[in-house]
């Protein structure tokens, strides 16, 4: 079972590498093959512009999509495990509102721009401080309900009202907005693995591996969950303190991703279950990186389909991630019936 | 020939017998009657003079074929009545109108403009209305802001009493609600769909005719028109213009007015070589930042609209997106930005898109010499 686990991640990593090939050779400009690989390879191009393209605008967003697709994969898979609840997903404690109501703020409320002091900073690190804070903000007042509510149902139900508490300020931003604010905001929602500039990857990757390697951390005391709350505790396992972290991490990953590139749908929520399908096993030595891999290979794939009009313009990321994930949940609900 | 004869003549007998049956007084027959006021431009609007009434018809901008809204203009002292029932088909306004509630902040620069503004009585989302007299004369009390236009508060309509409600229609918006049920006719200001700029300042004429200031618009017009045309001669004797892209990464994507787009047909007349100027949609493109630097990278000039309480500078300009400083107008500093916060750019243009022109013109032609400074454009700041 193992072996068969390891030679499918070497399959999935090996399908990752060809993937972000096919997304720096694809996009909306087509630029020779010849011309794609010389770039990479560090050789000037044959226009300015294709080195752009290649190296500032593609690549940095192939990265994102990795990291982005395998932080919200495994964030997904955690949540589905520590809450015994299948439709648990990355956005289900309001996460993701918080990080909405933070841009709300700042696109709808303060014109684009976002004062602290005589700190003063616009245009992306705005939204994107703004969507961190937000979301970082959601995720203290979970952890504080997690430390009182000791009900895990319960725990989730706060989530989900602190999402629609989240969503009515936006909804009241929205009403007051201006034409321009709220279409900047619905494009924001919607999702992008192409606003991070290069120069942004080396903070956005860290941050992405630092709560990768949280989750890899508490692969033990998750594959003790799976057995149930009580064996865990026979095991040793400080079944608060799991959760505790469990939060931390995923509430990191899930707040580095949206401040990043907007709310991603469906990726989180589905992507576990694609895992579980493909490996069919629960163990979460082998689960946990054949999510994270399934997570980058299908936020590539999605990326790539954004640029399939060609030309003439985009296809969102959030129109595109659930026509990837839902067939997946329905599938999954058929087959249990 | 025997054959085509004999098939014409029973056509005709069908057709006269089908007329005669509908009787000689219906709308249909003698809208025939009536003198077509001649419009230059419009695409969407066609108004007819009869005896004592005036037809005005809006076609369906998105239905091609069909009709949005018929009028039927009554003088308030006419004394020839025309009979109700004919008028069945359309909606009866009796002009000149003296109390309306204008839900869109163009037309309310229009009246205000035309010397009509103390004929309005209400407007919507009035925190966006930059015209002078209006915040005046909602502060003193005299006009009433009924909330949110897309769905305005009824109760503030009816308390204030208009003759009208001016408002814009939207495609497939499920109608206007509870506004279409409180009888007060609707005016749906559907210029916005039209893509020529004249067309769309053409309309003030109607609008004019609807307040009893018909000349007055005419006039207005007039002066619009003949303006807008000298400039647009002037650039063609100028020759080419610079290159150009226009707008902004919004999000993800940068939305790129279409060659045929009211946007698109200005920068035409104004002789700029656009990009995108062979490409035939009327609304917007939405474009990843790479078909743009591709495409329009080495354009000569970029002028963008953008919202914000004060004017930026290219710190902040970059900060929007990181390709921009990739784009030859940002490198050799040649970004003009309209700032549609601080300027009146959607106040004005739509009914005079000659000013606009003369923006586009000295940006694009530094060479001419002699026109009026920037009106909305500014040159982004160091």
């Amino acid at each position: 079972m193992i072996k068969r686990g390891v030679i499918l991640c070497c399959l999935l990593a090996l399908l990752m590498v060809v993937l972000l090939a096919v997304n720096l050779a694809v996009g909306s400009v087509s630029i020779p093959l010849r011309d794609v690989v010389s770039i990479v390879m560090g050789n000037e191009a044959a226009r300015p512009s294709w080195q752009f393209i290649i190296m500032e605008s593609r690549l940095p967003q192939a990265i994102t999509a990795m990291l982005c697709g395998g932080s919200l994969a495994v964030s997904g898979l955690m949540l589905q495990t520590a809450f015994k609840n299948p439709l648990a997903g990355p956005s289900i404690f309001g996460i993701n509102s918080g990080a909405g109501v933070g841009v709300a703020l700042v696109m709808l409320g303060m014109g684009g721009s976002l004062s602290v002091g005589s700190v003063s900073i616009t245009g992306f690190m705005a939204v994107l401080a703004a969507a961190f804070a937000g979301a970082m903000a959601v995720m203290g007042l979970i952890f504080l309900f997690s430390t009182m509510v000791r009900n895990n149902v319960m725990l989730l139900i706060v989530g989900i009202m602190i999402g629609y508490i989240a969503n009515s300020v936006v909804a009241l931003l929205n009403f007051f907005a201006t034409d321009e604010g709220v279409k900047s905001y619905m494009v924001w929602g919607m999702g992008s693995f192409g606003g991070v500039p290069m120069s942004q990857i080396p903070l956005f990757a860290s941050l992405c591996i630092l709560g990768l390697v949280g989750a890899l951390l508490l692969v033990k005391p998750l594959n003790a969950l799976l057995l149930g709350e009580r064996y865990a505790e026979n095991l040793g396992v400080n079944i608060h303190r799991v959760r505790n972290w469990l939060i931390i991490v995923t509430g990191l990953l899930t707040a580095i991703t949206t401040a990043y590139c907007g709310p991603i749908m469906f990726i989180g929520l589905a992507v576990p279950h694609i895992a579980h399908l493909l490996f069919r096993q629960a163990d979460h030595r082998i689960l946990m990186p054949g999510t994270i891999l399934c997570g980058a290979v299908i936020a590539l794939i999605c990326n790539a389909i954004c640029f399939l009009p060609g030309e003439s313009g985009v296809i969102p990321l959030n129109a595109v991630t659930p026509v990837m994930g839902a067939p997946v949940i329905i599938y999954i609900i058929a087959r249990r019936n | 020939m025997n054959k085509q004869s004999t098939l014409l003549s029973i056509l005709f007998v069908v057709v006269v017998a089908l007329a005669s049956c509908r009787g000689g007084n219906n709308t249909s027959l003698s809208l025939a009657d009536g003198d077509t006021l001649a419009l230059k431009y419009s695409s969407l609007l066609t108004i007819m003079e009869h005896d004592g009434y005036v037809v005005a018809d809006i076609k369906n901008p998105w239905k091609p074929g069909k009709m949005l809204h018929r009028y039927y203009l009554v003088p308030r002292t006419s004394d020839i009545k025309p009979q109700t029932s004919d008028l069945s088909d359309g909606t009866v306004i009796e002009i000149p109108i003296q109390r309306a509630a204008v839900f869109t902040t163009v037309h309310c620069a229009l009246l205000t403009e035309l010397g009509l503004g103390s004929h309005i009585v209400g407007v919507a989302d009035s925190k966006y209305i930059k015209v002078p007299y209006i915040q005046q004369q909602i502060k003193a009390g005299r006009i009433v802001d009924c909330g949110n236009g897309l769905n305005p508060i009824v109760e503030k309509i009816m308390d204030v009493k208009p003759d009208v409600i001016m408002l814009s229609p939207f495609e497939n918006s499920g109608g206007y609600g509870k506004t279409e049920e409180i009888g007060i006719p609707l005016i749906e200001c559907a210029e916005y769909m039209e893509t020529s700029p004249l067309a769309r300042a053409e309309w003030m004429r109607f609008y004019g005719m609807l307040f009893g200031a018909g000349d007055k618009a005419d006039a207005l017009f007039h002066n619009v028109d003949s303006s807008y045309v000298a400039l647009k001669q002037q650039a063609a004797q100028a020759g080419k213009g610079r290159s150009v892209i226009v707008d902004k990464v919004v999000g993800s994507v940068w939305y790129m007015p279409g060659g045929r787009s009211t946007i698109g047909q200005m920068l035409q007349d104004a002789g700029a070589q656009y990009p995108w100027a062979t490409d035939k949609q009327s609304g917007s493109l939405s474009l990843p930042f790479e078909t743009v630097l591709e495409r329009g990278g080495e354009s000569d000039v970029w002028m963008l609209r953008y919202s914000s309480d004060h004017d930026w500078d290219y710190k902040e300009l970059l900060s929007g997106h990181h390709g921009y400083s990739q784009l030859k107008a940002v490198r050799q500093h040649e970004v003009y930005g309209c700032n549609v916060e601080q300027s009146h750019f959607y106040e004005d243009t739509p009914f005079h898109p000659d000013r606009l022109l003369c923006d586009f013109l000295q940006i694009l032609h530094p060479d001419i010499i002699g026109l009026p400074p920037l009106r909305y454009y500014k040159k982004i700041k160091e």
